[in-house]
């Protein structure tokens, strides 16, 4: 600690940094996305600037840095859905973005598995339920990698993704799920 | 990335379910499908890209201007050596020998002179096609020697300006080559 850093270690620092966004970045985006954060792209990058700080810290390889950019990720996540809470946002309503409304009979003979409805249907699933799933699909996380970000047992993540399929699969044949 | 889905519905003991499948393989598909453009402040922490169409465009000259300099040394070399010369000339009068003998059906039992006599100068005799830099006069060579000398028995070319010249027999040991 305390070490002054060579410009060696800052070229290497940078190498890691540059791989780190480039692997990860979409998957961060997206991620943000299905949570549906107001600005993702902007998210994205202060994830990577916070990831960039804490970068010389980390001792791993990939799979290290990964745990820490998406942890970095879900807790930007949880301040948003914190400060939604306690200050809605105030939007026009625009029915065609309303998740509870029944599709028209032109929409759903249109609609395939598009990249519409499949965010549709995540964003039917509960906070937690949709988070492991996230985590687990988008990020391509282990059932112990999610459970460590979410500060949860690897049995309660196994559980939770567990329900998220089960509601997915019910969404998608047209019937809710009761868990 | 249909590892980790699969993974993830063996976990849940749900791999009888290529529909669920392929929604999750599309939600992955459709979450990542976008690579967002770094920040201004993220570049600048960034490694900069190397330019490698420059360095493959300077390695090239390299190896063009060393290709050129080899080459010159060795045509600098090659004219420069009587020995060289002499090689080459006794090479290629072994080759063309050879395909002649060839083409008139010689054998090694045509050859009724003495042992070891040559059957190289009778056909040397007659002007080459392609005089070589060698035939030039030398200081104290007669103008027209050119295919005299070519064949001209080895005893004369111990007299100097002839080692050079091509020759039906080997020419003597290196020491007596003409220096350049």
């Amino acid at each position: 600690m305390g070490k002054t850093p060579s410009p060696s270690d800052d070229h290497t620092l940078s190498e890691r940094f540059t791989a780190a966004y480039q692997q990860l970045a979409p998957a961060v985006l997206g991620y943000l996305r299905s949570h549906g954060i107001d600005d993702p792209e902007a998210t994205t990058h202060e994830v990577f600037l916070a990831l960039y700080r804490t970068l010389d810290r980390i001792p791993g390889g990939d799979d290290d840095v990964r745990t820490m950019t998406f942890s970095i990720a879900h807790a930007r996540v949880v301040d948003h859905h914190r400060a939604r809470t306690r200050q809605p946002l105030a939007v026009p309503f625009e029915s065609e973005s309303d998740p509870r409304r029944a599709p028209s009979a032109e929409e759903s003979a249109f609609a395939s598995l598009g990249e519409t409805n499949i965010f549709a249907l995540v964003s039917s699933l509960g906070d937690e339920q949709r988070e492991a799933l996230l985590l687990r699909v988008v990020a391509g996380m282990t059932l112990e990698e999610a459970a460590q970000v979410m500060d949860k047992t690897v049995g309660a993540v196994k559980q939770l993704q567990f329900r998220a399929l089960k509601t997915l699969r019910a969404s998608w044949n047209g019937a809710p799920e009761h868990d | 990335m249909t590892d980790q889905v699969d993974r993830l519905l063996a976990e849940a003991q749900l791999t009888d379910d290529p529909q669920l499948r392929g929604m999750l393989i599309e939600l992955h598909r459709a979450a990542t499908s976008v690579r967002p453009m770094p920040s201004a402040e993220l570049t600048s922490l960034m490694t900069p890209r190397r330019r490698r169409p420059r360095t493959r465009r300077r390695g090239g000259l390299v190896t063009a201007m060393v290709a050129v300099g080899m080459l010159g040394v060795g045509v600098t070399a090659a004219a420069a050596s009587p020995e060289v010369r002499s090689a080459a000339q006794q090479a290629y009068q072994v080759v063309t020998g050879a395909i002649v003998s060839g083409t008139v059906g010689f054998t090694p039992h045509d050859n009724h002179g003495a042992p070891g006599a040559p059957t190289a100068p009778s056909r040397r005799a007659s002007p080459s096609p392609h005089p070589s830099a060698t035939d030039r006069p030398g200081p104290g060579d007669h103008p027209g020697n050119g295919a005299t000398n070519a064949a001209t028995p080895p005893p004369k070319e111990s007299h100097g300006g002839a080692s050079g010249h091509p020759t039906a027999q080997p020419s003597g040991g290196p020491g007596k080559s003409r220096k350049p």
